[in-house]
């Protein structure tokens, strides 16, 4: 900007170009039918700019409208072969920055698209694109048509309408089996090799079998490293992994969760770690959610704080909302003690026939233990 | 549906020595404020999953992890039971599915204390799931079941 605030004068800045070619774009000038899918193609670098904008300012929520508006195009001519318009960039663009929103947001649209050909909807989902709006641009393209993203000199991406068709087939029921699944396993880490931007692991399943994976960020290095250097065979990890899954294969892709599980040996050890690795299968009508690994560090202190016979008769599970419990049931009572959100023992008592029980609280496992003790004698 | 049919629950992750029964697995599951998100609690029929289970799974032992109560056990807590399949619901399901019904029971600790009633009886009965359907469950290793 100049001294008194106004914008310099500049030279329009193009767009990268859309190129249509095949049928109707093969004459002369452009079908006015068509040029809805250029309005459409701003709406999408719109929103690809607001996804944008929103990731680099985290604790916004809204975009300015200016912004919006920043990102608009100017349908200034045609250029032969098929038909290229020629599209320029507002000057409402505010270039004082040295990132280009606008630039940005092409890029993503074009890496959408790339998605989209390569059957990946999920990817382009994921770039902040709503696949409703992906899916409006080139509604009004005919078999033969096709548009070129032009990604850089050497590369460009094809779109057409079986494709955009193959795209919306694909929304309305999606190949779940294709997608990556948020995955747990647990097991002893063997091996970690590493690679440039990130590396390979080993993992020997408890229920039988090794798995291998991929992880790709340092993070991961890091944590899988401090859990490899532990295994001495009483700790043990529970891997969050995001895979895919099919018939024949389970890929790991990366890794976003280590947790490391060590409690003392006890015999009661084993079905603390069965508990841990436990994997919903087809019969399991409840959805699960996963155990928490310090809920199962409490109930290791509940059972070390109370006699061995109790210890070792108490029924172990967990809630479908993920809590674990120990239970004792008897011929006219049960009695229970849950760990609740806050890691606290939360104990019930209740008789056959009668009603209702109380819901008591502990905060020390001293306490909860004597309670237990005292609610099995009287069965 | 005969009174004597035993209705079964089957409850992931459930650890225990002996024939012990895990009261929630006769509980709907919660909302996130804590209030049960359904008033039915879907079970199947012994006899209905011991022949899925046969047809589907051959080699299989059955699950460790399943509970069964009785239309008369259920009927005896106040729980009615429900024929799904007669029902003309969005979703209807097959044959040997059924519901416990906690719909005039108010509040969530009313339904667990229930349930706790019904885990003690069933737990009192002992075995819980059914033998296997012409002997085609192959795999010959104990389940805690078999104690």
């Amino acid at each position: 900007m100049d001294e008194d605030g106004a914008a310099e004068a500049t030279e329009p800045l193009r767009a990268t170009p859309l190129r249509f070619r095949n049928g109707r774009y093969e004459g002369r000038g452009m079908p006015l039918a068509a040029i809805d899918d250029l309005r459409e193609y701003q709406l999408l670098l719109q929103e690809a700019a607001r996804a944008i904008w929103l990731e680099r300012h985290p604790g916004s929520k809204k975009v300015p409208q200016k912004v919006i508006e920043s990102v608009s195009l100017r349908l200034v001519a045609f250029e032969p072969g098929s038909v290229i318009p020629v599209l320029e960039r507002e000057a409402t663009l505010d270039l004082s920055t040295d990132f280009d929103l606008f630039l940005a947001a092409e890029a993503r649209v074009d890496e959408a698209f790339a998605a989209i050909v390569e059957g990946r909807d999920a990817d382009a989902v994921a770039l902040g694109i709503d696949g409703r709006r992906l899916h409006a641009f080139g509604k009004r393209l005919t078999t033969t048509e096709r548009v070129e993203f032009k990604r850089t000199e050497q590369q460009s991406v094809t779109y057409s309408k079986e494709l955009r068709k193959a795209s919306i087939k694909r929304a309305e029921k999606p190949d779940t089996q294709n997608e990556p699944k948020t995955l747990t396993y647990v097991g002893l880490l063997r091996g970690i090799e590493t690679k440039e931007n990130g590396g390979t692991f080993k993992l020997r399943r408890f229920g039988g079998g090794e798995l291998g994976g991929s992880f790709d960020d340092p993070e991961s290095f890091k944590d899988l490293k401090e859990a490899l250097d532990l295994v001495d065979g009483s700790s043990f990890v529970r891997l969050t992994v995001r895979a895919r899954v099919s018939d024949a294969s389970t890929t790991i892709e990366s890794v976003t969760q280590v947790e490391q599980f060590d409690v003392e040996d006890s015999p009661w050890r084993h079905r603390l770690r069965e508990l841990l690795a436990y994997e919903p299968s087809d019969d399991d009508e409840i959805d699960h959610d996963p155990v928490r690994i310090e809920d199962l560090q409490q109930i290791d202190r509940l059972l070390s704080a109370l006699p061995g016979d109790l210890a070792t008769t108490a029924a172990l599970g967990s809630a479908p909302g993920g809590h674990t419990f120990a239970e004792w049931t008897a011929a006219n009572r049960l009695v229970r003690v849950q760990i609740d959100e806050d890691l606290d023992f939360k104990a019930y008592q209740k008789i056959l026939g009668a009603r209702p029980a109380a819901r008591l609280h502990f905060d020390h496992v001293e306490d909860v233990s004597a309670w237990v003790q005292e609610a099995v004698a009287e069965s | 549906m005969e009174g004597d049919d035993v209705f079964m629950r089957q409850a992931p992750t459930i650890h225990y020595d002996g024939d012990r029964v895990l009261s929630r697995a006769f509980v709907p599951r919660k909302d996130d404020f804590g209030q049960l998100s359904g008033n039915l609690m879907s079970v199947t029929s012994a006899q209905f999953a011991s022949e899925h289970r046969a047809k589907t799974r051959p080699n299989r032992k059955p699950p460790q992890h399943v509970w069964g109560v009785s239309i008369d056990e259920a009927t005896s807590c106040g729980v009615a039971v429900r024929d799904d399949s007669q029902q003309h619901t969005r979703t209807p399901v097959p044959p040997g599915h059924a519901s416990l019904v906690y719909e005039n029971f108010g509040d969530v600790e009313h339904v667990e204390d229930t349930a706790a009633d019904l885990a003690i009886l069933a737990n009192n009965r002992g075995r819980l799931y059914p033998e296997a359907v012409d002997g085609t469950t192959q795999d010959d290793s104990p389940t805690l079941l078999d104690t």
